[in-house]
């Protein structure tokens, strides 16, 4: 059996690094992101600070994300949505990617090959 | 009892100490005659406080120094060690509050008509108050503690006998012992201070006897201390034991600390009495710094989750908070800090505060215990007796400073008020944990009961036969993660021909997933839909604000003919012949109010095998932490539903899995898997 406890889940909240614009904001996920991540992801979230309109989500170190992690995902773009924080993601495995599309998440957030990428797109957003 | 042993034997005994008073230049002198036998000296003994070298010449004039008799005090009992025979201090006799240097001579002249050549030793008093040095007519002859420039190291008590030096026989003999007493051992009894007993002067075959004897005092004082080891160790390895098979319980690792403490704090007072390994300020900085604020604190930790309060981490936050108080303070008040960094005269201001310090860590342990009765009145009550019993083993210190006496020798056996209240309360803990797991076994029986209603309850919800419907072959595997799932799957035949499948998995797994479950398919039941899209928009209003989570859900409709209409609400696209069918999805069902679910249509041709997939499978996980992947479902997604489930299943299953494969037929027969 591939029972194995899950890897605990952290969540920093940083700069971009390819952004100078004050308001992008960097929320870089790793470990597993899974029911019991609520309080990592969710404290991080309301660490951002008021003016970061923009979001990135970076999850190129994250490992795995359960049903109940996608649900979490889901819940944190509707509360971004809710706060008028546009969102772009970067890092997801390819097997994540799809499952993002499955459940329909490219509603609320693009998927980019890296974080140069993913600012690069706010900017085109805007113009 | 001593004095028995000595009044016991054979020879004639005659003492005659020097009389007080006197002038120097007399050097009055008592007559001793010694037959084979040993005497106490109970004096009186000159005494003077302070320290001079010269206080050890045998002719120093003492005259104007007090006196102190060594004779015990009819019915005379330690405070702390609870043993008769036992001389008050200098403390309680004249010096109160005094540490530091002291001197006791006593001048004697000792005969014996036998043999004016035998060997004398002196055995020193067991209980004494801190270190000491003996001289005899200026020579050194023994010490117990370290006497340096420095400072002197000393240890705890023990009994001790010194060969004297020959031809003492008709002559006068000057015996001066300087004493020496920490400046914080006033504060642990109000007896304190110097020697607690007689010396004995005798022949050395009886002063061995009576060193035995004394040893032997020591043993039955800490028999218990051996008793309270072993018990201590056993409830050690039940607890540390129970936790290992039980992580979920962390009364179980609480209670091992406590008892590892304890262990830890008897190990090193065993060690204290027994050797002179380990110095009595490293034992007392262990002890009282240390060991004691950590055990009072794992106490109120241990029955806080006893008697599962809420708020657990609140509780850790102030229950170390004052054990880190407690500790500083005590370190405040214990060698080597007080007397050297900390001023004498701070003690009194700093004994009261730790003195608060302390006892507000027993308010903590006593409301614990409030809201555990709170919480559940039997429970609590029951456990009340131990955690009174476990409070005064944790304030016995505080018993002798209020002159109550704490140790006692029924039988000859030393019993320590805390340590019989400890195995009392370790008794009674005991008594309760065995409850706690019986019962703990009672309820997860019945869970596992109530779990398997459950299951036949969802397997009549989900059923693993499929109905028989014309023109279509059914294959379907439900393997739950647990007893029940959150997978769920319906085919519901229609009076036209067609065939409506409508599978999901609902976030989450358990009996919690499975409660959704039965929403799910209840809702699917009652609903007169038969549009995909419009079954998947029923289902979401059904389940929006209802549950936490989410239901990915896809919707087929299939006509007689193999005409489909597919909607799909953020489930796993299905497999059609190997191939992924190509989907619209929306969002998840249960997520917002208004879901839109756009259909898209397919044809299916006799013999093509629709196959649809829960993320048990591609969310299967090795030890590798590799995942089965959507490669390898799409690889096997043409063979046989139950091909599939089963190596999802092998690979590593993480969630529940199920496959439902439609197979369009000509035979016109369903085939169950």
């Amino acid at each position: 059996m591939g029972t194995q406890p899950p890897l605990m889940t952290r969540v920093k909240v940083d700069h971009a690094k390819h952004s100078k614009d004050s308001d992008v904001a960097v929320l870089r996920f790793s470990g597993d992101i899974t029911g019991t991540s609520d309080n990592a992801v969710f404290g991080a979230y309301r660490k951002l600070p008021a003016g970061a309109s923009k979001l990135i989500f970076d999850f190129s170190k994250v490992e795995y994300i359960n049903s109940s992690g996608i649900a979490l995902v889901i819940e944190l773009l509707m509360a971004a949505k809710k706060d008028n924080r546009t969102i772009q993601s970067f890092g997801l495995s390819p097997h994540f990617q799809k499952v993002f599309v499955m459940v329909g998440l490219n509603q609320y957030t693009h998927q980019h090959p890296d974080e140069a990428s993913a600012c690069a797109a706010f900017a085109i957003r805007k113009n | 009892m001593r004095s028995k042993f000595i009044g016991l034997l054979w020879l004639f005994l005659g003492i005659m100490l020097s009389l007080p008073g006197l002038p120097a230049s007399a050097h009055a002198q008592t007559q001793v005659v010694l037959g084979n036998s040993a005497v106490e000296l109970t004096g009186p003994w000159k005494f003077h406080t302070g320290d001079d070298m010269r206080w050890a010449d045998p002719n120093f004039d003492d005259s104007d120094w007090g006196t102190m008799d060594l004779t015990p005090p009819a019915g005379s009992t330690s405070l702390m060690y609870g043993t008769g025979g036992f001389v008050p201090g200098w403390i309680k006799r004249g010096y109160p509050g005094y540490s530091g240097f002291a001197w006791y001579r006593l001048r004697v002249n000792i005969q014996n008509a036998q043999d004016a050549k035998a060997a004398l030793a002196l055995k020193m008093p067991a209980h004494f108050d801190d270190a000491y040095q003996v001289y005899v007519n200026g020579q050194r002859i023994g010490q117990f503690g370290r006497f340096t420039n420095r400072g002197v190291t000393f240890y705890l008590s023990q009994p001790r006998t010194y060969p004297l030096p020959a031809n003492l026989h008709n002559r006068p003999t000057t015996i001066a012992v300087r004493m020496w007493m920490d400046a914080a051992t006033p504060f642990i009894a109000p007896d304190v201070g110097g020697l607690h007993g007689p010396p004995v002067l005798g022949q050395p075959s009886y002063i061995q006897a009576l060193l035995r004897l004394d040893w032997e005092d020591l043993d039955r004082a800490l028999n218990e201390e051996f008793v309270l080891s072993a018990i201590l160790l056993q409830v050690l390895l039940v607890a540390f034991g129970l936790y290992w098979l039980d992580r979920s319980e962390q009364v179980y690792l609480w209670l091992g600390l406590v008892c590892m403490t304890s262990l830890i704090y008897s190990a090193v007072v065993l060690l204290g009495y027994y050797t002179t390994w380990i110095g009595q300020t490293p034992v007392e900085f262990l002890e009282d710094v240390v060991l004691i604020p950590a055990y009072i604190g794992l106490w109120v930790l241990f029955w806080g989750y006893w008697f599962r309060l809420e708020r657990m981490a609140r509780l850790h936050r102030a229950v170390w908070g004052m054990v880190l108080l407690l500790a500083v303070g005590m370190a405040m008040v214990r060698p080597p800090l007080y007397g050297r960094a900390v001023p004498v005269q701070a003690m009194v201001w700093l004994l009261p505060l730790t003195e608060v310090f302390k006892l507000l860590l027993g308010a903590m342990l006593v409301w614990v215990t409030y809201r555990g009765i709170r919480r559940d009145r039997t429970e609590g009550l029951l456990a009340l007796p131990a955690v009174v019993l476990v409070i005064l083993s944790l304030y016995q210190e505080d018993l002798i400073v209020l002159h109550i006496p704490v140790s006692f020798f029924p039988f000859g056996f030393g019993i320590n008020l805390s340590d019989l209240a400890t195995m009392l309360s370790f008794g009674i803990i005991t008594v309760l944990l065995l409850r706690r797991f019986l019962q703990g076994q009672r309820e997860r029986e019945q869970w596992k009961q109530e779990m398997e209603q459950a299951r036949q309850v969802q397997s009549l919800l989900v059923p693993t036969t499929a109905p028989s419907t014309p023109g279509f072959a059914v294959e379907s595997v439900y393997l739950p993660a647990s007893s029940v799932g959150g997978d769920f799957f319906q085919i519901l035949p229609i009076d036209d021909g067609s065939l409506l499948v409508v599978v999901g998995d609902v976030s989450g797994k358990g009996l919690k997933a499975a409660m959704a479950v039965s929403t799910i398919v209840g809702a699917l039941r009652d609903q007169k839909e038969r549009q995909p899209s419009d079954v998947l928009a029923h289902l979401n209003r059904v389940l929006h604000g209802q549950i936490k989570g989410f239901v990915t859900c896809s919707a087929a409709l299939i006509t007689a003919d193999g005409a489909m209409t597919l909607a799909n609400a953020g489930h796993l696209a299905p497999y059609c012949n190997g191939e992924e069918v190509s989907v619209n999805s929306g969002l998840p069902l249960g997520i917002v109010a208004e879901g839109d679910y756009s259909e898209t249509s397919y044809q299916l041709a006799p013999g093509d095998r629709l196959t649809f997939v829960s993320d048990g499978v591609v969310e299967a996980t090795n030890d590798k932490r590799e995942l089965f992947g959507f490669e390898r479902t799409q690889q096997i997604s043409s063979q046989p539903a139950q091909t599939i489930a089963a190596a999802a299943k092998q690979f590593g299953q993480e969630d529940d899995i199920s496959v439902l494969s439609v197979i369009r037929t000509a035979a016109m027969k369903a085939v169950i898997a």
